[in-house]
């Protein structure tokens, strides 16, 4: 079966435009294991969808932060405009940084106990997602922007910062659950050594922050809401991965309906590159099993270009491919030299 | 005379359960509910786990590299039919575990707790009238709890057809093989918690020592008073065969009061194949399967 032959058949439409149509979309996150070209496709996705959308807040939560080399502009913990566009902002999420923010925050509690948490704070693997999802639960409050798109960091820690919500969840239930037990008594207790803190606020504080965390994993598993692009590309591993991401999502009830295949190659007919036909003959393989396993899936296919993505003027042409598939249309396309914009 | 023979019946019975082990009795119990009960639910998860099976044998067939689509359709499948059998064996646990509580609180009652009230009930009703003055200063102890003197109180004849039945049982255990088998062979195996057994253990060893003839002899536990306060003080509600009464009244206000591992030190050679007080049960290592095991 090749690609050809399922074109006749009715495949669904090659492109992100579902994502770019779906209105109600508030929440989408860019995913894939690493070095497929996550980043450039959420930015891609970023700026398409800027077109369409009163405003765009894209958020990295990847720990090696790229968002600042793709558009060659400095982004920090707060909501940056990007250059040239008047409603897309960027935020790439400093762990360090937000951890040192919270603990100067409760450090009128005591100070002992702070330097022991800021320790361990920093070792804590997973402390990105966290950080990640404190930033999710404010924007949640203040809803400025209509869509935000997350570039997640490589697999794992995507599905974790996922399940995070539920975890939280169960975990804050237990906590309200002992506070009604044992307020009383820790209140006395903290009395007694002197403690500031008011536990009754702590309580009161976890007991809003729980509300906002299920608000938070009702909208992710709502279908409508937030939908998971994966990025791969045509190889064993990162299909197989893909796979197994899929499922995971699919468990957590988070829906998936767009698979973004990056880095394809499309040598010409006459070419003497024979790497290039081995490689591109071991991706038309994996290809079509792609399409044969995911075909309630919108399949994007881009192409490995022969320049570096960086910078806005090279985004924003690469990001016409992700709506329009006539660029990579094995027909006409012979070879992609250098992108152009129609 | 109906108020004896009721008490017979009912050390009859409680002796015949824990011969066969309250262990033994719930599992067997269970496999004849869940045969009864949850017939479909047992054949689907059989029928499940074949699928899976066969899945997973196929998945090792297929390749992942080149028939990939395949290979993930067949490892989907295999995941939610895994899923599926998880939750029926989780179901099935759960009605397990409700049903062996109401089994295990039946035979307790059975064993234990009948006895108890019927003791509580009857602490004043004379079983049976001794003649006269045959007993002497006997008959003050005879009739200990409540009754009168002159009389046999309940709880005293509860003890004697105990005794009783445990001598008949140990005899013919010599006798009969198949019963022999059945009868627990080593004392004091896995503690049983309970204070009284160290004692029984300890005083059967000396009472094997001093006694090296006649195995069961009555003589032999007759004079043996800790063994005989051991066997009263045996612990209710687990599978010990304690020779002296584990179904005692006094074994419900004595049991798991104490560290079962502390009791497990205390081991002791058999000192006869039929004397065997093996006071034994940690839970759920019930003498029946200790039994099969030995067997």
């Amino acid at each position: 079966m090749s690609v050809s032959d399922l074109e006749d058949l009715e495949l669904l439409d090659p492109t992100l435009q579902n994502v770019l149509d779906q209105t109600s979309l508030q929440w989408i996150f860019v995913g894939g294991k690493g070095g497929v070209g996550k980043t450039t496709t959420s930015c891609a996705l970023a700026i398409q969808l800027a077109k369409v959308r009163p405003s765009v807040l894209l958020i990295s939560t990847d720990p090696a932060h790229n968002l600042s080399d793709a558009f060659g502009q400095k982004f920090s913990k707060d909501a940056t405009l990007v250059n040239g566009f008047t409603n897309l902002s960027a935020m790439e999420i400093d762990p360090s940084s937000s951890i040192q923010e919270m603990i100067d925050n409760s450090d009128d509690q005591g100070s002992g106990i702070s330097s022991m948490m800021q320790d361990l704070a920093f070792a804590i693997p997973g402390v990105d997602e966290a950080m990640g999802f404190a930033e999710v639960m404010k924007q949640v409050k203040s809803m400025e922007y209509s869509v935000i798109i997350f570039d997640t960091a490589p697999t794992g820690h995507t599905l974790r910062f996922l399940s995070f919500p539920s975890v939280l969840e169960k975990a804050l239930a237990k906590v309200s659950q002992l506070s009604g037990r044992f307020g009383p008594m820790m209140q006395q207790m903290s009395g007694m050594m002197g403690m500031q803190g008011n536990p009754e606020d702590m309580f009161g504080k976890l007991e809003g922050m729980r509300e906002v965390i299920t608000e938070v994993n009702n909208q992710f598993k709502d279908a409508d809401k937030t939908t998971f692009v994966c990025v791969c590309i045509s190889e064993f591993l990162s299909l197989y991965e893909t796979e197994r991401m899929i499922q995971e999502l699919t468990s957590y009830h988070i829906d998936t309906h767009n698979i973004v295949v990056n880095q394809l190659l499309f040598p010409k007919k006459d070419s003497n590159c024979e790497q290039c036909r081995v490689r591109h003959a071991m991706q038309k393989k994996y290809l079509d099993q792609i399409y044969d396993l995911y075909d309630d899936f919108h399949i994007t296919r881009l192409p490995l270009l022969t320049n570096e993505i960086r910078g806005v003027d090279k985004l924003v042409p690469f990001s016409e491919m992700l709506v329009n598939s006539s660029y990579v249309d094995e027909k006409k396309a012979e070879g992609i030299e250098d992108t152009k914009a129609e | 005379m109906q108020l004896a023979f009721g008490v017979l019946l009912v050390v009859l019975l409680a002796e015949l359960i824990n011969l066969i082990g309250k262990t033994h009795f719930t599992a067997m119990a269970y496999d004849i509910y869940l045969k009864v009960m949850y017939k479909d639910q047992v054949a689907k998860q059989r029928q499940l786990k074949k699928e899976i099976l066969t899945h997973k044998n196929d998945l090792s067939r297929t390749s992942s590299q080149d028939e990939f689509a395949k290979w993930a359709k067949l490892r989907r499948k295999m995941d939610g039919k895994v899923v599926e059998l998880e939750k029926l064996t989780s179901e099935l646990h759960l009605s397990k575990a409700s049903f062996e509580i109401k089994v295990k609180g039946l035979l307790w009652f059975i064993t234990s707790g009948l006895q108890f009230a019927m003791v509580a009930w009857f602490r004043r009703a004379p079983v049976f009238y001794l003649p006269m003055g045959w007993f002497g200063p006997a008959e003050h102890v005879l009739a200990l709890p409540f009754a009168e003197r002159g009389s046999v109180s309940i709880a005293i004849w509860f003890f004697i057809c105990r005794k009783f039945i445990h001598l008949i049982a140990s005899n013919l255990a010599e006798f009969i093989p198949a019963v022999r088998a059945l009868k627990p062979e080593q004392p004091a195996d896995a503690g049983s918690g309970n204070p009284f057994a160290a004692f029984a253990n300890m005083a059967n060893m000396a009472g094997a020592a001093a006694s090296p003839g006649g195995p069961g002899s009555p003589g032999g536990m007759a004079g043996n008073p800790f063994a005989a306060m051991g066997g009263m003080g045996g612990m209710e509600g687990m599978d010990s065969a304690n020779m002296f009464g584990p179904g005692s009244p006094f074994a419900a206000m004595f049991g798991q009061t104490l560290n079962p591992d502390v009791m497990a030190g205390s081991t002791s050679p058999s000192p006869s194949a039929s004397r065997s007080s093996s006071v034994r049960g940690a839970g759920n290592l019930g003498s029946g399967e200790d039994r099969r095991r030995k067997v």
